[in-house]
């Protein structure tokens, strides 16, 4: 039964990355590449955030202050000194890595639960004031311009494969990390720390790794960010961004693989769509998440996963009746 | 001697919930401990695994000082402990709960080796048949049988459980028990249990040690405690002990 569900699943997952992996050739619109894009940063931003929120159990509100250090760090670098983005997006990923393990990762070992989440509220928030008062470098509230693309000449075509490839290599990495030790003591230490750290698990070590590894992701998404739109701005850590994030996570199911993902999807495509609905956009897609959580406080993955039982069982009775039948016509 | 404390004390506030306790615990023996309600077992406990640093005093593990080591690496030197509480973590199913222990205990490192050992202490302990169910809903007995394969898994020298045998009916006890001592005998690990029923702890301990409002009230030989004035006035509550377990 669980072989079964197991191939289901992964034929729908070949599909849809078939059809994600031609869609441009099959003609798309540019805006539609464009949309495709921001799913592809988003679900990126979404996944490594879920590594604390929803793996470790370790409540940031700070991912997307972690992505803003990434992005801007790259487009300085490209912008200012001219480096490739081959060199900018890495460092900007690793910048994020340090500064958040020094400011947060190595305070919060004092702290749990909520004083985590103000702590790394309060780091994402002080950012805007930082970068309006560093206006030489940062471009103030303005924000940075005309960022050096992936490459020159590098068209939405070609981000969209950046993207593309970098959201499918970050996926892989954050999936392999789960099934490993690593991923192993993150969840030991979620569950129960006092049981987890009885049984030889470090509190300090996984708690500095998961701030690490979580901003380096987020991090590098930020690099994707800004070189494929070409400008950030402190704007991009109001409220509202933040808030998809937690959404994005929330709806589509925190600490699984893809539940991260299903959110980002859902927000990017969904209020695009709700675009149509104007001011009630905000309104619908916060019903919606209240609907979620009501009724599936494990996300949609938890709904499909109910699902899939539901038709597997049935598929069972099914068999198992005609199996029935048969015996009956034996007799 | 496996474990020597020297004067250890703790104290939260004014209160004093252990004082000045030394005792030392031979290798290979079970040794019970016992006393009343908030009488400091647990703090103890706590202490010399590693959760609470203690306010003065020492703790040796094998004449090594680890009185201020952390947690897990108390674990690491060969000390695992059991919780009052029985809670397993509750994501993961059987196999992924020992293997926490198994993972990150001594073993740490030796990773050809884990999944033979892991299935080495599931065979031990019998619990092959539930081997891959989720460890949210086991009944109380196989929940404490886990959260003792998972501190076996560490493959420590010391095992400390704390009121493991809580809530469990006479013949549960009885197993319990006799895998303790099974554990003991071919694992050749050394024991300290925290137990509320004097029988049974009198029954399986080597030696035992009773303390009352943090203080050291006897140390010996478990027969001789219910003779013992001191014990019988403030633990049991009574010149008149008669015998009966329930205390």
């Amino acid at each position: 039964m669980k072989k079964l569900n197991l191939t289901r699943n992964t034929v729908i997952l070949a599909v849809v990355l078939l059809l994600i992996v031609l869609y441009p050739l099959l003609g798309a619109k540019p805006y539609h590449l464009h949309l495709f894009i921001l799913f592809f940063i988003w679900a990126m931003v979404a996944s490594s955030w879920n590594l604390l929120n929803g793996i470790s159990g370790i409540n940031s509100l700070g991912n997307i202050g972690f992505m803003a250090i990434g992005g801007y760090g790259s487009a300085i670098l490209a912008k200012t000194f001219g480096l490739s983005t081959l060199i900018t997006i890495p460092l900007g990923g690793i910048i994020a890595m340090v500064l958040v393990t020094l400011f947060l990762g190595l305070p919060t070992l004092r702290l749990k639960g909520v004083y985590i989440a103000l702590l790394t509220l309060i780091f994402a928030d002080t950012l805007p004031t930082l970068l309006t008062q560093t206006r030489a470098v940062t471009g103030g509230a303005v924000g940075l311009h005309e960022i050096p693309p992936f490459f020159a000449g590098a068209g939405k075509i070609h981000n969209y494969y950046i993207c593309l490839a970098a959201f499918l290599v970050m996926l892989y990495v954050i999936h392999r990390l789960i099934k490993s030790n690593t991923g192993l003591a993150f969840v030991a230490l979620r569950d129960s720390e006092n049981l987890a750290t009885s049984l030889g698990v470090s509190r300090f070590r996984e708690r500095l790794k998961v701030f690490a590894i979580s901003a380096l992701l987020s991090g590098l998404a930020g690099g994707f960010y800004v070189h494929s739109l070409g400008d950030i701005s402190p704007t991009t850590l109001a409220i509202e961004p933040f808030l998809m994030g937690i959404a994005m996570m929330e709806l589509g199911g925190i600490g699984t693989l893809f539940g991260p993902v299903l959110g980002a999807a859902i927000i990017v495509f969904g209020s695009e769509f709700l675009r149509l609905a104007d001011v009630l956009r905000m309104t619908i897609l916060g019903g919606l998440i209240c609907v979620t959580i009501l009724f599936f406080p494990g996300g949609l993955m938890q709904a499909f996963r109910k699902l899939g039982n539901l038709m597997d069982r049935r598929g069972k009775r099914k068999r198992g009746e005609s199996v029935q039948a048969k015996v009956q016509s034996a007799d | 001697m496996i474990l020597e404390t020297q004067g250890l004390t703790k104290t939260f506030g004014k209160l004093a919930a252990v004082n000045n306790i030394s005792f030392g615990v031979d290798e290979g023996e079970i040794f019970g401990i016992a006393g009343p309600n908030g009488a400091g077992k647990s703090t103890l406990f706590n202490m010399v695994a590693g959760f609470y640093p203690p306010t003065s005093g020492k703790v040796f593990f094998r004449q090594e000082d680890i009185t201020h080591l952390s947690a897990d690496k108390t674990c690491r030197k060969g000390i695992a402990r059991t919780f009052q509480i029985p809670s397993t973590f509750h994501t993961l199913d059987v196999y992924d709960n020992i293997r926490i222990g198994a993972t990150f205990g001594r073993m740490a490192g030796d990773h050809r080796k884990i999944d033979d050992w892991i299935d080495e202490i599931i065979d031990f302990l019998g619990l092959d048949d539930k081997k891959h169910h989720s460890s949210v809903n086991l009944d109380l007995y196989s929940t404490k049988v886990v959260l003792l394969a998972a501190a076996l898994a560490t493959d420590c020298r010391l095992l400390m459980l704390d009121e493991p045998m809580a809530g469990f009916t006479m013949a549960e006890i009885e197993s319990y028990l006799s895998l303790v001592r099974k554990i003991r005998k071919e694992m050749n690990i050394t024991v300290i249990i925290i137990e509320h029923l004097l029988d049974i702890l009198i029954d399986v301990s080597d030696r035992m040690m009773i303390i009352n409002n943090g203080e050291l009230l006897y140390l010996g030989d478990p027969e001789k405690v219910t003779e013992d004035r001191r014990v019988v006035e403030v633990y049991l509550g009574g010149k008149d002990y008669k015998g009966g377990h329930n205390v």
